[in-house]
């Protein structure tokens, strides 16, 4: 039940700071922008194709609007969410408050989980806003349904990670700053690791591509729900999360 | 209430306390005494269940620092040391925060309480106020209302009157004097006067390690090992002196600089708990001297304090 009162108490700070206008406003004006680009250039090219039956029906909006659409909410994601996560336990400890929230009677893990929620809320408030273009436009466009929410699916499971990343980081300094460019980095690393699944060789090969971000979230927007990527994600989640709460007590035991 | 089993605890390899065990009675007023960096911070961490000792146990209204860490969190009230509050909230939604998270959930209740914590700490009409725009006394007497709000058994505040001016000190000082008689309170100073004032009992502790625990005026008689009496007398010094030395019990006399020909104050000092005022001031009178003032020259806690705390 303090879970509940943790995870109010964190949205309300969200929009007091105002950091979780600042990041929607700029996350909902990208993904608009981007939205528009993409629904744009869809349009020119079905209205040229328009007379060629065969391309015309291969134009799917899904490959052209939905896809890229989701595509770049990921990585805009990676930008943003350090600006979420990196209060979370930084700005506690800087000012003191860890030692009054450790102190009430509640175990770490409501305190954990609590926060990771409070900022997946505000991932999930943030990234709906992008579906109702998606709403408006399917006034117009045949979408495919179970392709977008596989995609929404994907996204949030991708974003779960870095904020679970996001505050693993926050529970090991006090700086804010600090602790949103070294998850910045480390997301970003995790993200593009699989680049060098070509260099390494066979042997390792497997490994880089199976750890990398990127790899596992390319199958959610194409309407493909495959559980290893599911279990992969939840797997991450669940490592930061479990690593965050050690940190929270060996804090504790070295004082 | 609070029981302190040989607590140590290290940080790395510095040794922030040591076999620390003291007692608590229910409804006692202790203070915790010690020059900055004694460990006084380290002890009520431990005793808060913010951080584990390196060894040794305690137990809190009954429960055990180790088993029972949310029983003894629910009953206690906990004023942490530079005294961290949210201060993006209003004093009021903080109140309703810190209600929640203690187990008040009905909305009656919880209004209930908050008024009255509100009325006794003297924070009603800031309630609407953010925190952040409080001045510090008010932020100490939110501070103290946190603490407060859950009703709680216990209440621990580390260094309560730290950075106030002085009348906000009094009224904070009197403040916890009121909390007193049904709760236990243990707070930490390392200002004299304050612990004298308000608490009964002192746990006097240095370098980690306690070095006196005692009610105020116990500690006071015993440590004061030998007794001043501070005499003024009108008459030649050396025969002032030389009676002065004559009275059985007096162990020296000394004259205070500057030495004048005909009046001079004198410090007599007597074995332990002997009060000789009666027999200077006779002995004085028929001898032909002029007696003009007499008094006993009581040791503060303050000396006290210095005396254990310092290495000779």
């Amino acid at each position: 039940m303090n879970f509940i009162s943790v995870y109010k108490k964190e949205i309300k700070s969200y929009f007091i700071s105002p950091i979780a206008y600042v990041v929607i406003l700029i996350f909902t004006l990208i993904s608009g922008f981007i939205f528009y680009a993409l629904s744009a250039y869809y349009s020119i090219i079905s209205l040229r194709y328009s007379e060629y039956p065969y391309p015309y029906f291969t134009l799917s909006p899904n490959e052209m609007i939905v896809r890229p659409l989701f595509h770049n909410m990921a990585v805009t994601s990676l930008f943003v969410l350090p600006l979420l996560t990196m209060r979370l336990f930084s700005e506690e400890k800087r000012l003191g408050t860890i030692e009054l929230l450790f102190t009430y009677p509640l175990r770490d893990s409501e305190i954990y989980w609590a926060k990771f929620l409070s900022c997946l809320s505000i991932f999930i408030i943030m990234t709906l806003i992008p579906s109702l273009y998606i709403l408006i436009l399917e006034k117009w466009v045949n979408f495919d349904k179970g392709v977008i929410f596989n995609s929404y699916l994907g996204l949030l499971l991708l974003g779960g990670s870095f904020i679970s990343i996001g505050i693993l980081i926050s529970s090991l300094t006090e700086s804010q700053v600090i602790s949103a460019i070294i998850t910045f980095g480390i997301s970003l690393l995790f993200w593009i690791i699989g680049w060098v699944s070509e260099i390494v060789g066979p042997k390792y090969s497997n490994f880089f591509d199976f750890i990398s971000l990127f790899n596992h979230y390319e199958n959610f927007p194409k309407g493909i729900l495959d559980t290893r990527d599911l279990i992969f994600y939840l797997s991450v989640c669940f490592f930061f999360s479990f690593l965050t709460l050690r940190v929270l007590v060996s804090k504790k035991y070295r004082g | 209430m609070i029981e302190a089993k040989n607590l140590t605890k290290y940080y790395g390899r510095t040794k922030a306390i040591e076999n620390v065990s003291f007692y608590i009675e229910k409804g006692e007023i202790v203070g915790l005494l010690g020059p900055n960096a004694a460990g006084k911070t380290t002890i009520i961490r431990i005793l808060t269940c913010f951080l584990p000792p390196t060894s040794g146990t305690a137990k809190v209204n009954g429960y055990d620092i180790y088993e029972n860490p949310l029983e003894v969190q629910k009953s206690i009230g906990y004023l942490p040391e530079r005294n961290p509050l949210y201060e993006e909230f209003t004093v009021c939604e903080f109140l309703n925060f810190v209600c929640e998270m203690k187990g008040i959930r009905k909305k009656e209740e919880k209004i209930k309480k908050i008024s009255k914590v509100m009325e006794e700490c003297g924070i009603f009409d800031v309630k609407d106020k953010l925190i952040y725009k409080l001045s510090k006394g008010y932020k100490q007497r939110v501070g103290i209302a946190q603490a407060l709000i859950n009703d709680p058994k216990i209440l621990i505040l580390d260094e309560p009157t730290i950075g106030l001016d002085p009348k906000q000190i009094i009224e904070t000082r009197n403040l916890i004097k009121n909390l007193g008689g049904e709760r236990t309170i243990l707070l930490s100073s390392h200002i004299l006067p304050e612990v004298s004032m308000v608490c009964e009992r002192v746990i006097i502790i240095n370098e980690g390690k306690i070095v006196a625990t005692d009610t105020v005026e116990d500690l006071t008689s015993k440590l004061k090992g030998k007794m001043e009496i501070h005499v003024e007398i009108e008459g030649n010094p050396e025969k002032v002196k030389n009676v002065l030395s004559e009275i059985s019990g007096v162990e020296k006399v000394n004259i205070i600089p500057p030495i004048k020909e005909r009046i001079n104050k004198y410090i007599v000092i007597t074995d332990k708990e002997k009060d000789l005022r009666k027999e200077i001031s006779a002995k004085i009178v028929n001898s032909g001297f002029g007696l003009l003032e007499i008094k006993i020259e009581e040791m503060t806690l303050e000396e006290i304090f210095l005396k254990l705390t310092t290495k000779e």
